[in-house]
């Protein structure tokens, strides 16, 4: 079985992913993380053919493909950034409500 | 005011109108505080439950069960005269004379009393056999991940010392809140034990409680908590 270049690349990209969302991420990464993504896409419309030069270089076939795999590393990343958001946002608002509920109890009949 | 052990008893209610009223009368001679959270509830809830001589906290949003029992436990806490704590469901299927039980289990040495309506001298009435079966898979997975050894996992009748309620921190707002007490009392090493008991299911329950396909929404949550 050959092992390419690319193959060698993705998953090494895969891992750091797996990587930064347990270990490394930050709101001022995400920001830069998603900065480089429209930089990379920016020069990618300007230039198309160096889509498929870099993917000829990392021996994947096409141009498209490459987008393609970088496509879903990049949807995987904003998944799970999204689900993070959205545990934050919960936690914050059961605290709010909690906080709510203890300041004002209701005494029932006695 | 201050009684040598008081039990509070934490009743996490959501739309529950129906049957509040019968299991706060049957409660109220048996324990000296009662601590309802109406956990954003659109029925009456709140207005059957203030019939009673209890504390009524309300959650202006339905956050879930797990957050209803955690704002509970906070504000039984408060009270430094309160030394057990006891979470008890208010639909009807768990039976008040069980927190005797509860009681005496803590008061022989014990952090944590565990509800099973599986081990011998519990019962599970009127269950039905696929809800048996996903509880048998649940406590399987749940021994798997705490190293317990339990014969039943996801029961609401549970009791706490001070001590074990107040080092317990309940993150999961939704179901999977069982699990999560659980995975706590294997990590702080409480000393736990199981005490019989008898859940009735009356088709109010069933058609209340959660649906068994819930249990893919718990283990999705578990799961989903190991990431932060």
């Amino acid at each position: 079985m050959n092992i390419l270049l690319s193959q060698v690349l993705l998953l090494g990209a895969l891992v750091l992913f797996i990587l930064y969302i347990f270990r490394l991420r930050t709101d001022f990464l995400d920001r830069i993380v998603y900065l480089v993504c429209a930089a990379v896409g920016i020069v990618l419309v300007i230039d198309p053919k160096l889509s498929s030069d870099i993917a000829n270089l990392l021996g994947i076939g096409r141009g498209a493909d490459l987008l393609f795999y970088l496509f879903i590393i990049a949807s995987l990343f904003y998944a799970v950034a999204t689900r993070l958001r959205l545990r934050r946002i919960e936690r914050q608002i059961t605290q709010l409500v909690r906080q709510n509920a203890l300041d004002h109890p209701i005494e029932g009949k006695k | 005011m201050s009684e040598p052990t008081c039990t509070a008893v934490v009743i996490p209610a959501y739309n529950e109108a129906p049957a509040i009223g019968r299991v706060l009368s049957e409660l109220c001679p048996l324990a000296c505080r009662i601590i309802v959270v109406d956990d954003g509830s659109s029925d009456q809830t709140l207005e059957v439950a203030a019939q009673f001589p209890v504390a009524i906290l309300r959650h202006s949003t339905n956050l879930g069960q797990g957050a209803a029992l955690q704002t509970g436990i906070t504000y039984a806490l408060r009270d430094p005269a309160v030394e057990i704590i006891v979470t008890f469901d208010s639909d009807g299927q768990h039976d008040p004379a069980a927190i005797a039980d509860l009681e005496a289990a803590l008061r022989s040495g014990y952090d944590v009393a565990l509800g099973s309506r599986f081990m011998p001298g519990g019962a599970a009435q009127n269950i039905p056999w696929l809800k048996r079966a996903v509880l048998w898979l649940a406590v399987r997975i749940t021994r798997r991940m705490t190293g317990m050894s339990l014969t039943d996992t996801h029961n609401g009748l549970r009791a706490f010392t001070r001590a074990a309620a107040s080092k317990i921190c309940i993150r999961q707002n939704g179901m999977a809140h069982a699990s999560e007490i659980l995975s706590q009392v294997a990590l702080y090493g409480m000393r736990y034990c199981e005490v019989p008991v008898n859940i009735h299911y009356t088709d109010y329950s069933l058609h209340k409680g959660q649906s068994i396909w819930n249990s893919v929404n718990i283990l999705w949550d578990i799961l989903g908590g190991k990431i932060r």
